[in-house]
């Protein structure tokens, strides 16, 4: 009997703690009380060693949590600056078609106001030398644009065009020293001819010395030298020379247009029969009321 | 002596392992049953009664920290352990796949005993697609698992320390 239970040892040890099993499996079933002698035991054990895994996991876990996450705000932040990059250039890119809408917009409205054949053109070039204040436009004999018209944009007079070829024309600006124009000062009615200076800017000269002008007043064309349509702004007096004992006075004139922002302008053709306004109502007669 | 101190220390790694570690583990459908591995490799090295004795102690503590009924576990280790042991007994099993092989017919015996728990002893109602697939997934874990442990426990327990326990 011995010699057996010693030569199925494992299976009846297997088997008794079977029924050990069964045992405990059958009356934690059927009782609501809970069974279980060595639990404490085991929960002692197990439970330090447990929390203690538990902390090195949980700090480790974190600190890859933070490590991910920091990648991820990296790429994030990333992301985010190419995403301003594109809307900042998305923005200029509104903004000048924004601005090229409403210059052209005036351009319109100038076109609409003038007597004759206009033609829209662009400034594609500056004079190359420094002495001289010419610009190239990009309409020429085609267009219609011929030797001798004269040039605006919304702000004012530009110039006028001295050569053209089939396809573009060079435009002698109104600061030129060779340029000319005659004008009409708009609050005394005081008649002069504008003409471009070397240093820059303008000056209005041949008035009578008898004329009233004052610093502000405005200056547009009188039509009457047969190249620019009347009415059109050149500029306001900025400083007055009066010399005692002479005939006519001189006075400095800030052009109204700015030569070093020109992009859009009009080649209007040369007037016929222009009569001087005696009273134009709406044409502001000083810079202050323009600006108004 | 050593066996029983490395089959303990393992016990206790294995229950802190499933209980801690792998619930951390994330996009992890279900924790290994290291235990049950623990039981089948008593089955297959330790003939013996106290390799009995280890894979009911096994099944005891898992059931201190499964939440299960007390006695659940410990039937289900010293079957599997029994079944493993009385296949070793007839079968050579000394190759990595026969281990696996054992594992597979551990976790069987486990997922067998189990329903036939909760279809017989259990007086909850019972989502059997839930039971089903936990008890699956934690059987295919630890047959993925195994061969790693297997290694662990061959590299603490040489070959003649566990011929010594088993006579």
């Amino acid at each position: 009997m011995l010699n057996l239970l010693r030569r199925y040892s494992v299976l009846f040890t297997t088997g008794t703690l079977l029924v050990v099993s069964l045992a405990l499996l059958v009356t934690n079933t059927r009782t609501s009380r809970r069974i279980d002698p060595l639990g404490v035991v085991f929960l002692e054990i197990i439970t330090p060693i447990s929390h203690l895994l538990s902390t090195v996991s949980s700090t480790m876990i974190g600190t890859w949590q933070t490590y991910v996450d920091l990648v991820g705000v990296r790429q994030e932040r990333e992301w985010l600056r190419r995403r301003v990059r594109e809307l900042e250039s998305q923005a200029e890119r509104v903004a000048t078609v924004a601005s090229q809408n409403a210059r052209l917009q005036a351009l319109l409205d100038l076109r609409e106001g003038m007597p004759g054949q206009s033609v829209a053109a662009r400034i594609t070039g500056i004079d190359a030398s420094g002495l001289f204040r010419t610009a190239t436009a990009n309409k020429g004999e085609r267009d219609g644009v011929q030797k001798g018209m004269a040039v605006v944009s919304p702000a004012g007079v530009v110039g006028r065009v001295v050569s053209t070829s089939p396809n573009a024309a060079r435009v002698l600006l109104l600061e030129d020293p060779s340029s000319g124009v005659d004008v009409l000062v708009q609050r005394s009615r005081a008649r002069g001819i504008v003409e471009g200076s070397l240093h820059g800017g303008c000056q209005l000269k041949y008035v009578k010395h008898r004329e009233d002008l004052r610093v502000g007043d405005l200056v547009a064309t009188s039509g009457l030298d047969g190249i620019f349509p009347r009415g059109v702004v050149v500029g306001a007096i900025s400083r007055l020379s009066r010399e005692e004992g002479g005939l006519f006075q001189t006075a400095e004139v800030e052009p109204a247009v700015d030569f070093n922002k020109l992009e859009e302008v009009m080649v209007v053709e040369a007037p016929e029969n222009e009569v001087p306004p005696e009273a134009s109502p709406e044409v502001p007669t000083t810079a202050e009321q323009q600006g108004g | 002596m050593r066996s029983v101190l490395i089959f303990a220390v393992a016990g206790v790694l294995a229950v802190v392992v499933q209980t801690t570690l792998v619930q951390r583990v994330p996009f992890l459908p279900a924790a290994p049953d290291l235990i049950v591995t623990l039981c089948v490799y008593l089955g297959l090295h330790y003939h013996s009664a106290g390799g009995a004795v280890g894979a009911f102690l096994l099944g005891y503590l898992l059931d201190t920290f499964s939440g299960a009924v007390p006695g659940l576990h410990c039937v289900t280790m010293t079957l599997a352990f029994g079944m493993v042991y009385l296949v070793s007994k007839r079968l050579w099993m000394e190759n990595p796949m026969s281990n696996i092989a054992a594992v597979a017919l551990g976790s069987a015996v486990k997922i067998v005993t189990v329903v036939l728990y909760f279809a017989v002893g259990s007086t909850r109602a019972v989502n059997w697609w839930f039971v089903l697939r936990t008890l699956t997934l934690e059987a295919l874990l630890a047959l993925v698992c195994a061969p790693a442990v297997f290694a662990a426990l061959d590299s603490y327990l040489p070959r003649s320390a566990r011929q010594h326990a088993a006579e």
